[in-house]
């Protein structure tokens, strides 16, 4: 058969706009990846020492540690109690356990810091009652330890839940069958099938860990990610800060590939048995009383209590109210440009590479990345821009334009994720049926890929609205002069010791973020198997 | 009259056997081809190819007027003017009946369109289901909807994937009959992939056998059911008998009988299991087991260490052991030389 007809030579694939969005797309991701490297290998003042870039990274790495701990444990206590059985609350703590995301984790470090102050409510207390003053200063490695926690459980909580949600009731029963208890089951099939889900929600609260700049700086913690932006602020030093960062890309690739790994191992299962509902236990007496409190607690520690408490600050001082509107129509207007821009782009990469897996994963790494590296990373260009652009005009729009790709470089992958899934409803016929109806590949992906994936474009630029709100690190670094958004504005005071003043900005985040945390807590959820396919199945 | 012609069509995906290999058609309008082949064989690729789903390795696909894809060129699918109904209808679930007919009319102004979608339903029965969605109907009406769907932008080639596989029983023979109706009625050139050779041999004006990438034998279903080429295209269209012979002086020799033959030496004898009638003489054989198979009974015959299933009328049904004797149809015979 290879007589007859030789096959030409494939002439060139062709580009379609789609693909070239897509590669576009990947190299917003990237490229503020390889400047960081290029940059840190490149020349520079270097007032760095080995000792003090050491400790920055014992820190960071003991930091990191604590928190995927302590977040891990309560993250995964809280999704076995919640999925596995039934008590009080229950279905209201399903989703409100996930709200202290709502929260930046500079908001509930401040209310901590300021709650066991040395001349806080507690330790006031504490000391007219023990007659000695408690060691319960936040502002340490283990104060920032147990705020980063109680910020980051929920990321531990939602993968861990997911993955109960989705086991397979088959392989519980068959273990039931074969001669284990209830409690013998979940040790032995339960627990071990979950495992990877904690391993994926343990890497993104160390993920988060490591990009956070705003907890740690005012918790006094010095991280790799406060030193980059101290080596930019104070030195202005963009190569040391780009060799500060080097270590934290090397832990997001590997982060990324232990989050990835673990998602590999998902369970196939595909039988019938998958739609049963789960099998619960009832929790009775102290048992349910347990389960209720716990609950309750993660919540008023990750939330109630450290936002209340900068509510009640808050209203001692009479907020600069001009200020407060402008910040805040800033962050908006970020945050929604942010959002539709990283969409786009997220959903340029969906449609055009869909068979490429290799820019999805490159573009993750983004996502892993702390916020002030990719700022770093941005620097680099932005001073040729800088240079191209006179005028103080052309350097706002630039520094805008930065801090735009500086988000999508961050959080495109974030985006990708709900996108790539509500493009698995379009089957490859109905692709081919639009083709064979007169549509172009792109007005395929126009008229029949998008609209089908609306839901999930939504969740993908609410996920992206929420985050820029809350990001700082590269919004301080990138951000035009003078421009303020509530996060800087938060940060600004802080800094300043005036924290019933950064109370107002920290909380209208949170204010706005709820909802929206709260719509996708909803989504999630109601993308459990089956459950959206409705009466075609 | 000729209105799309495959020629030399040659896939393959990787270094496997090719899914295609060098298979050619030619489709006459007003007339419905039947592509029959056991899964796997390439017949939906055959049809991808030709609707520019995939591009071939090689070989050439036209119409009368234009060439949509050979060595040096490929028309895109949207511009070939082929309608095709894919095996899982592939109706967009965010799209009312209405609209996903409409979809391929988007050029059309809208109270155009509507009449042109709204007459399209009706010819399918479909129109007090205008505003449904996909998800809300039927199998046999998500089938009439796609099929309305191909068939509103009134292309001259129509292509079918399986169309009636996800249907079961009673249901697919009424939506068949129907979606026959209506394909006659458009005067396109019909393609139909199937691997239900009966379906294929009631359906078929034309009929294509398909089998490991490659074209077999094309012709009527009388002919191809008839006078297979090859023992290989008649087992596609049912089951067959295949029984050692030798050739002489112008006759095939077999313990169940013998037939006029060409050429001579050892061959095979390819018959139907109609193609065995028990009568008063003819070859002596031993009854085996003979089992009820509703409207007839098989019965596995002997002769001289060969067998043979005969479907026998109930009437004449013998009983396992006895002897019988056996005359040979040689309508249902084909002779091969080896």
């Amino acid at each position: 058969m290879t007589t007859a007809a030789v096959p030409r030579a494939r002439p060139f694939p062709r580009l379609g706009g789609l693909h070239l969005a897509a590669i576009l797309a990947a190299v917003i991701a990237l490229a503020p990846l390889l400047a960081v490297v290029a940059t840190a290998l490149g020349p520079g003042a270097d007032s760095l020492t080995a000792q003090t870039f050491a400790r920055y990274a014992l820190t960071s790495v003991a930091l990191a540690g604590s928190v995927a701990v302590g977040a891990g444990v309560l993250g995964a206590l809280a999704a076995w109690l919640v999925v596995m059985h039934r008590f009080p609350g229950r279905d209201l703590f399903a989703w409100a356990l996930v709200l202290p995301l709502a929260a930046p984790a500079f908001a509930t470090a401040y209310g901590y810091a300021d709650l066991f102050d040395v001349a806080g409510p507690v330790r006031t207390g504490l000391r007219a009652a023990l007659g000695f003053d408690a060691p319960l200063e936040m502002r340490s490695l283990p104060g920032a330890a147990i705020v980063l926690s109680l910020a980051f459980y929920p990321y531990v909580y939602l993968t861990l839940r997911a993955a109960l949600v989705n086991q397979s009731v088959g392989a519980l029963e068959a273990a039931r069958s074969l001669g284990r208890s209830a409690n013998g089951a979940f040790w032995a099939v339960t627990l071990p099938m979950a495992r990877p889900a904690i391993a994926a929600g343990m890497a993104l609260a160390v993920m988060e860990t490591l990009a956070d700049y705003g907890a740690s700086s005012f918790l006094g913690v010095q991280t790799l990610t406060t030193g980059v932006v101290r080596a930019w602020s104070v030195f202005g030093s963009t190569a040391e800060a780009a060799r500060l960062a080097l270590p934290l890309l090397g832990a997001a690739a590997v982060l990324l590939l232990i989050e990835r790994l673990s998602r590999a191992n998902r369970s196939a299962d595909v039988g019938p048995s998958r739609w049963r509902p789960l099998p619960t236990q009832q929790l009775k007496g102290p048992g349910a009383t347990a389960a209720f409190a716990f609950c309750l607690a993660l919540i008023t520690l990750g939330l109630l209590l450290p936002a209340g408490w900068l509510a009640y600050r808050g209203l001692s001082v009479q907020p600069d109210a001009a200020r407060l509107l402008h910040g805040g129509l800033n962050a908006l207007g970020l945050a929604v440009v942010a959002a539709l821009f990283t969409t786009a782009l997220a959903a340029s990469i969906a449609l055009g590479a869909r068979k490429s897996r290799l820019i999805a994963r490159l573009t993750s790494l983004g996502y892993a990345t702390p916020g002030a590296v990719m700022a770093i990373g941005l620097l680099a260009p932005a001073g040729f821009l800088w240079r191209g652009l006179a005028g103080a005009a052309g350097g706002f729009g630039v520094s805008i334009a930065l801090l735009l790709l500086a988000y999508a470089a961050r959080l495109m992958a974030a985006a990708l994720e709900p996108v790539d899934a509500g493009l698995e409803r379009v089957t490859p016929s109905m692709i081919g049926a639009a083709r064979m109806l007169g549509q172009t590949e792109s007005g395929a992906a126009w008229r029949v890929e998008l609209p089908m994936a609306t839901g999930a474009l939504v969740t993908a630029a609410l996920l992206v609205f929420i985050d820029v709100l809350k990001e700082l690190p590269a919004t301080v670094i990138l951000r035009p002069f003078g421009f303020d958004t509530l996060a800087v504005m938060a940060d600004y005071y802080a800094k300043d010791e005036r924290l019933a003043d950064a109370a107002w900005p920290s909380l209208l985040i949170v204010l706005v973020s709820i909802p929206a945390v709260i719509w996708l807590t909803r989504r999630v959820g109601a993308s459990r198997p089956g459950a959206a396919l409705g009466a075609s199945q | 009259m000729t209105a799309l012609t495959a020629a030399g069509l040659s896939k393959s995906y990787g270094a496997r056997v090719p899914a295609v290999d060098r298979a050619g058609l030619e489709l006459r309008h007003g007339r419905i081809t039947c592509l029959l082949g056991p899964s796997g064989c390439g017949k939906s690729t055959l049809l991808r190819l030709i609707a520019g789903l995939e591009r071939p390795d090689a070989g050439e696909v036209r119409t009368p007027d234009r060439v949509l894809s050979d060595a040096a060129s490929f028309t895109p699918p949207e511009q070939r003017d082929i309608g095709l109904v894919f095996q899982d209808y592939a109706l967009f679930p965010h799209l009312t009946v209405e609209q996903n007919v409409g979809f391929g009319l988007n050029r059309l102004g809208g109270a155009e369109r509507r009449a042109r979608v709204m007459a399209q339903l009706e010819r399918v029965r479909m129109a007090d289901r205008a505003d449904a969605y996909p998800q809300a109907l039927s199998g046999g009406e998500q089938q009439r909807v796609a099929l309305a769907r191909a068939l509103v932008c009134e292309p001259g080639v129509v292509l079918l994937d399986e169309p009636f596989s996800g249907l079961d029983g009673r249901l697919k023979q009424e939506v068949r009959a129907a979606a026959l109706r209506t394909l006659r009625e458009s005067g396109a050139a019909v393609l139909v992939v199937t691997h239900d050779a009966e379906e294929a041999m009631m359906m078929a004006d034309e009929l294509a056998l398909m089998k490991h990438g490659r074209i077999l034998q094309t012709g009527s279903p009388r002919d191809c059911y008839l006078q297979p080429v090859s023992p290989e295209a008649a087992r596609l269209l049912g089951d067959t008998v295949e029984l050692a012979a030798t050739i002489r002086d112008g006759r095939a020799e077999t313990p169940f009988g013998a037939l006029p033959a060409a050429g001579s030496g050892p061959g095979r004898l390819v018959a139907r299991p109609e193609a065995f009638r028990i009568a008063d003489s003819g070859a002596p054989v031993r009854v085996g087991s003979v089992s009820f198979a509703g409207p007839f009974v098989l019965a596995e015959i002997e002769a001289e260490g060969q067998k043979a299933v005969a479907r026998v009328p109930h009437a004449l049904a013998p009983s396992s052991g006895d002897l019988v004797h056996i005359r040979l149809e040689p309508a249902f015979c084909t002779v091969f030389p080896d």
